[in-house]
């Protein structure tokens, strides 16, 4: 027989450590993770460089070409965020959409699962501390691309002549932008814990965003269709953001900027709802 | 202390651990053996809830895992080397991982020099060898201080220098009181590492012993005797209860006799012993013999050579 030398039964080890596992401890871990990958910073370098490029190359262009005789809204509250937004819109939503699922996806390829369940088992605190660092992300860089597009498109506006407006509704614009791009972000998330493979995700959130609208649109002349296009995140992310949220009444269905508001909670909702339904049902 | 009960997971048709039910009790190093797809890191991966069980149940210090107020503390697991972001520094992964539980850098530090991993910590992961990957992992197991360790398969891409080390800190945490799982299908390495064995094939338990009761259990005790009268012996010792079989020409193997009652027919018969030596399986033998109705991928017979040109 081996001699058994062990402590005995019952006097067992008790750690040293007296920490605990906390939500905001979860956060922090899903913080030091985005910040210590090179693609969250690749993924807010392209986005603020594209989105002001965007600005600098189009903007002068499109004003320099406008006729002051010619009815146009270039005076109106938020005119110059309404411009920024264009490229934003554009290019933002494809890097939200990318980042929101390889912040999940990225887990699976890499085996990084197994440890960040090793810690924190429970997987809605898992998912929320996700979400809220995607959430972060985004606001953060698109803010800044905001604030960078919105000043070239500014200067370009008063370099033709022009006076700014910043008021009420071009607060509600840059609102609707950021949150478009969080809400985006969330997508992808969902589409990533949901599917658990990155290019299954990018590429099913790019044909919810890019592709699903322009097919649609050759239904449009049906009304149901006409409706479905008008619940559609890019539709309402459009609403949310653009000028025409200015005029409440632009939007049969979601009425205005509130109502497109909500539409994307509910996208952003649905979303993260499925992903958080296969991420807890499913072997890690 | 980890008590699994009635533990099954099936994949679609296919059973892959067979209503598993052991105790792995604190102060022990316990060996978690069996051939590969036997369900070992299944179970593993059930115990610290990655997988969802089908039936029965896995605890921890008495409760899933998951209930747990602090998880890192209650269990370090190590359950496949690649288990960081190759993207990502080791220290980042330590950093996020000790962030969960608010674990001071210090203590990264100190899971960081118990591992050896001092000169590379700050290098991407993904320049990291299978040794290095796999030493990350058992850091990162350890950065709770847990009561609990669970390690599938440590030794994997360790060099022999790394193998004794991971050996040498398996028994030290056991003697500390811990609660040690290892597995691994090296029997030869489990012979010297651990106290107790869970062996498992086809998902189903094969035994739950400690190191010298199986080997012994399978061997049965046999005595080895070579003598130019071998066969004389043979004639004399045998009877209902005692099984001879001849090992060579001077050589027999004696069942179901002890060693001393042959040494005294010896001399009481006048034979002349050129050796009397107690046999036991290494617990290699016993894990085969154990194992082999278990065995799920089997190689064929070796192709003759000159078969395939």
């Amino acid at each position: 027989m081996t001699a058994l030398t062990a402590a005995p039964v019952g006097q067992q080890y008790r750690s040293t450590l007296g920490h605990e596992l906390t939500l905001g401890g979860i956060i922090k871990s899903e913080w030091i993770k985005a910040r210590s990958l090179r693609s969250t910073w690749w993924c807010g370098a392209l986005m603020v460089a594209l989105s002001v490029g965007f600005a600098a190359l189009l903007v002068p262009a499109v004003i320099g070409s406008f006729d002051a005789t010619f009815d146009l809204p270039l005076t109106d509250d938020g005119y110059a965020i309404s411009m920024a937004n264009s490229g934003l819109y554009m290019v933002g939503q494809v890097i939200a959409v990318v980042f929101g699922a390889l912040t999940a996806t990225s887990e699976y390829s890499s085996g990084s699962i197994r440890s960040t369940l090793a810690a924190a088992p429970r997987r809605g605190p898992v998912l929320i501390a996700k979400a809220i660092v995607v959430a972060l992300v985004m606001a953060v860089v698109s803010t800044i691309a905001l604030i960078g597009s919105t000043a070239v498109a500014a200067a370009a506006i008063t370099a033709n002549g022009y006076s700014l407006a910043f008021g009420a509704d071009a607060v509600k614009m840059a609102v609707g932008v950021v949150f478009f791009l969080v809400v985006t972000g969330w997508v992808g998330l969902g589409l990533g814990f949901a599917l658990r493979s990155s290019a299954g995700a990018i590429a099913s959130g790019l044909g919810l965003y890019l592709i699903l609208p322009n097919v649609l649109f050759f239904g449009a002349s049906r009304e149901w269709v006409a409706n479905i296009i008008q619940l559609l995140p890019t539709e309402a992310g459009q609403l949310a953001s653009s000028l025409a949220s200015t005029i409440d009444s632009a939007d049969p269905l979601l009425g205005g900027w509130t109502g497109a508001m909500i539409c994307l909670a509910v996208w952003a909702a649905a979303a993260l709802t499925a992903g958080y339904l296969v991420f807890k049902k499913r072997d890690a | 202390m980890i008590r699994v009960e009635g533990l099954t997971k099936r994949f679609g048709q296919k059973v892959a651990v067979d209503h598993l039910s052991f105790t792995i009790e604190p102060g022990y190093v316990t060996g978690f053996l069996g051939p590969n797809g036997a369900g070992k890191s299944t179970t593993m991966r059930m115990i610290v809830g990655l997988d969802r069980p089908s039936a029965g149940r896995a605890t921890v210090d008495g409760k899933p895992f998951a209930a747990a107020q602090a998880p890192l503390r209650e269990v370090g697991a190590l359950l496949d080397a690649k288990a960081a972001n190759p993207h990502r520094s080791g220290q980042a992964h330590l950093r996020q991982l000790a962030a969960t539980h608010g674990i001071d850098q210090r203590r990264i530090d100190q899971v960081v020099a118990m591992t050896g991993l001092d000169s590379v910590i700050g290098r991407r992961v993904k320049t990291y060898s299978l040794g290095m990957n796999q030493r990350l992992g058992i850091a990162a197991a350890l950065l709770g201080d847990p009561a609990n360790v669970i390690l599938d398969e440590p030794v994997n891409g360790l060099d022999p220098e790394g193998v004794a080390w991971v050996r040498h800190l398996a028994k030290a945490l056991a003697a500390e009181g811990r609660t040690v799982f290892i597995s691994s299908h090296l029997m030869a390495e489990m012979s010297l590492t651990a106290d107790r064995l869970i062996v498992v094939g086809r998902g189903r338990l094969i035994a739950d012993s400690t190191v010298a009761d199986l080997v012994a259990a399978s061997s049965g005790v046999a005595t080895r005797l070579r003598s130019p009268q071998a066969g004389e012996v043979a004639a004399a010792l045998a009877s209902p209860d005692v099984t001879v079989t001849a090992e060579g020409p001077q050589t027999i193997l004696i069942r179901g006799l002890a060693i001393e009652a042959i040494g005294h027919a010896a001399a009481q018969h006048g034979w002349v012993i050129y050796e009397l030596t107690p046999v036991t399986a290494s617990l290699e033998e016993a894990y085969m013999k154990l194992t082999d109705t278990a065995v799920e991928y089997r190689s064929a017979a070796p192709v003759p050579q000159g078969a395939v040109r």
